[in-house]
């Protein structure tokens, strides 16, 4: 729209962009009352000054026609005092001009074009008399109007007569007219500002009402509102557009709403459904704690008898069994006691959730120091091992018990999977892998796993070995995978069959606690 | 302390296999004991009531072995029994139990036990706690005599 008139209108474009400027912060209605105010003045000052020019043209010439019946008047009245070249006649004659206020000069000359009588006005002074005659007509030069007649007697003339008037009445005139104009002007302003201020509603209410609903819409986010339409004109298709896209809102509001309340209702039943489920799960949980307390106590009980009073024969009846009997006794013993270590390896495995306590910062190197001081001390001494923690360990986050639980059995491991006789190396190591988390390395020079078995070794009571090879439940590698596990960690083997193994496990770093490494860097010098 | 009468203790344990465990480590043991054996709490609140009256047949414990897990009232309900009377709360009550939860622990101390034990598989070791035991409550530590 804009561009079009950029185009073909310039002109306007250029008092439009004047408005534009003028009127920016104006609201619609004031800027309708002012093109109407400014129409008008325009208007209106075109027609005052046609007016005005037609009036002048007309006053003109009834100036003219007016002091040409005088000059002619003059010439009839003062043929014979030219024919006598009496001047005192004629300057009688010339005496009747005083009348009209305006003549400032009126002169009779000879018909050698010599002034022969004049007359002045008032108070005029002498250089209003015009330099030459002309012959018959007129003239408007200055601020005067030159009438000449000539004089004529039987066909012949005699003189001429000059009447020069200044334009003061015309100028009168004018601005009695001009004063009307204004008048007229004002009054037809101020009427149509009245008129247009009662009837730019006609334009500028449709408009208003429709931005008030688009500020309400806005606010109020009330989409099921309407415009009402007035008329027929461009307003009115706006407001049909404006509801139309209502419409379309409102329509699309609906269905997000909708969609909304789906979506609610349906993470509504999810997490009924998941709390159910975490309920039962709870419940489920509880019940199996309870049983695996009950029953491993209550296992424990005649186990315990068993083994208990199958020593007090062994005890009672030594020297009275036959060696096969006394065996077959200590194989009932044996498999009591072993059910027994399996049991307890159970409640220790099931401890691993009944059990869990909050994560705290542990430092790892700690846990190693007090493990080769306690529950590993007499294992290291009986074995001559060497541990070796070559850098200090990170600090991880975890539950401090179960991770002492981890190492210990995997140092134990390391130390009891050995060929006979051989002096236990054992190297822990940790580092920080790109996801954050720390990757802790126990290292031994034992007997190794066959790649087949990595993942086996980490199942509940699958051992590879016999018992008469090395003791064991089969339990500590899975207790080990349960704890990391519960870390959201890893555990993994790697290994060279005859020379070693490599357990690793991941687990979460202890932020906090990182700043204070470099205060037991000194106390893991092993 | 009068060493030739033997101490007398009071074993509350419902399973007669450990009752006779039990029986059988005493006798091993260098310190003398009058072993009276009661197979519940019920039982155990019954003797101390008798011990009131007749001293002869029922003598009042000097140190009392208490199994936790038995029927009826239990052996931590009577613990709470036992020491709230004024004249039996002065025995010491050394529980002894199969289970080895903390819970249970923590729980026989806050009760006022005296110690807390838990029951081995094997007959030798059983034979030393039961040793450990009696040299402690006989031979070391000062019981209340009556």
């Amino acid at each position: 729209m804009r561009r079009k008139t950029d185009v073909t209108l310039p002109r306007r474009r250029a008092i439009s962009r004047l408005l534009a400027a003028t009127s920016h912060n104006m609201t619609i209605k004031h800027k309708l009352v002012l093109i109407i105010m400014l129409t008008c003045m325009a208007t209106l000052i075109i027609a005052g000054g046609t007016f005005t020019g037609y009036e002048w043209k007309v006053l003109r010439q009834l100036m003219v026609i007016n002091l040409s019946a005088q000059a002619e008047m003059l010439a009839e009245a003062c043929k014979a005092a030219v024919a006598f070249e009496d001047a005192e006649d004629a300057k009688e004659t010339l005496s009747s001009l005083k009348v009209g206020s305006s003549i400032v000069f009126g002169g009779i000359y000879n018909k050698d074009g010599e002034l022969m009588s004049a007359y002045y006005r008032y108070g005029a002074d002498r250089g209003v008399q015009p330099d030459s005659i002309r012959e018959d007509g007129y003239e408007f030069k200055g601020d005067y109007l030159t009438v000449f007649k000539r004089i004529i007697l039987d066909g012949d003339v005699m003189g001429t007569v000059c009447v020069r008037s200044d334009l003061e009445p015309l100028r009168g005139m004018l601005f009695s007219s001009f004063k009307i104009i204004l008048i007229i002007v004002s009054v037809s302003l101020l009427a149509a500002y009245f008129i247009s201020s009662g009837l730019q509603s006609v334009v500028s209410q449709p408009v208003v009402k429709l931005t008030e609903l688009a500020k309400a819409i806005s606010e109020g986010k009330d989409y099921a509102v309407r415009g009402v339409k007035v008329s027929n004109d461009e307003i009115g298709l706006l407001t049909d557009a404006f509801n139309e896209m209502l419409d379309e809102i409102q329509h699309r509001d609906q269905a997000l709403v909708d969609a909304n309340k789906e979506l609610e209702e349906k993470v509504a039943e999810r997490t009924a459904d998941l709390e159910a489920m975490i309920e039962k799960l709870n419940n489920s949980n509880r019940q199996l704690q309870e049983f695996t307390y009950v029953a491993s106590h209550d296992l424990r009980e005649p186990l315990r008898k068993i083994s208990a009073f199958g020593q007090l024969l062994v005890a009672n009846l030594s020297d009275k069994l036959e060696s096969d009997d006394r065996e077959n006794l200590e194989f009932m013993i044996d498999g009591a006691n072993r059910m027994q270590q399996m049991i307890e390896a159970l409640l220790s495995y099931s401890r691993i959730t009944t059990k869990g306590v909050d994560f705290e910062p542990v430092d790892l190197n700690e846990v190693v120091q007090e493990l080769k001081s306690f529950e590993l001390a007499v294992k290291l001494e009986e074995t001559h091992a060497v541990l070796t923690v070559p850098e200090p360990l990170h600090h991880v986050n975890c539950d401090a018990a179960q991770v002492r639980q981890l190492l210990q059995n995997l140092i134990a491991n390391g130390l009891k999977y050995q060929e006979s006789g051989n002096i236990p190396h054992i190297t822990i190591c940790s580092g920080i892998q790109d996801d954050g988390m720390v990757r802790v390395e126990v290292q031994d020079d034992g007997i190794g796993i066959e790649k087949e078995q990595y993942e086996s070794v980490f199942t509940m009571f699958r051992r590879i070995h016999t018992r008469q090879e090395y003791e064991g439940t089969g339990i500590g590698l899975a207790i080990c995978k349960k704890i990391v596990e519960r870390h959201g960690g890893e555990i993994g083997v790697s290994s060279v069959y005859g020379q070693g193994s490599t357990f690793w496990f991941t687990m979460p770093t202890a932020l906090a606690a990182v700043n204070t490494r470099s205060q037991v860097d000194s106390g893991v010098a092993l | 302390m009068e060493e030739t009468k033997p101490a007398v203790v009071l074993l509350v344990e419902d399973d007669p296999g450990d009752q006779k465990l039990v029986r059988y480590a005493l006798r091993f043991q260098q310190h003398q004991s009058n072993l009276q054996i009661v197979g519940s709490g019920e039982e155990a609140l019954e003797y101390l009531r008798q011990c009131k009256e007749d001293d002869e047949s029922t003598p009042r414990p000097d140190i009392i072995l208490l199994d936790l897990n038995m029927p009826g009232m239990g052996g931590k309900k009577f613990l709470q029994t036992m020491k709230a009377d004024e004249q039996f709360c002065t025995i010491p009550v050394v529980v002894v139990s199969t289970s080895d939860s903390q819970q249970d622990i923590e729980e026989s101390y806050r009760l006022h036990a005296a110690g807390y034990v838990q029951k081995s598989t094997s007959l030798d070791k059983l034979r030393r706690i039961i040793q450990k035991l009696t040299q402690y409550w006989f031979a070391t530590s000062m019981l209340v005599r009556k």
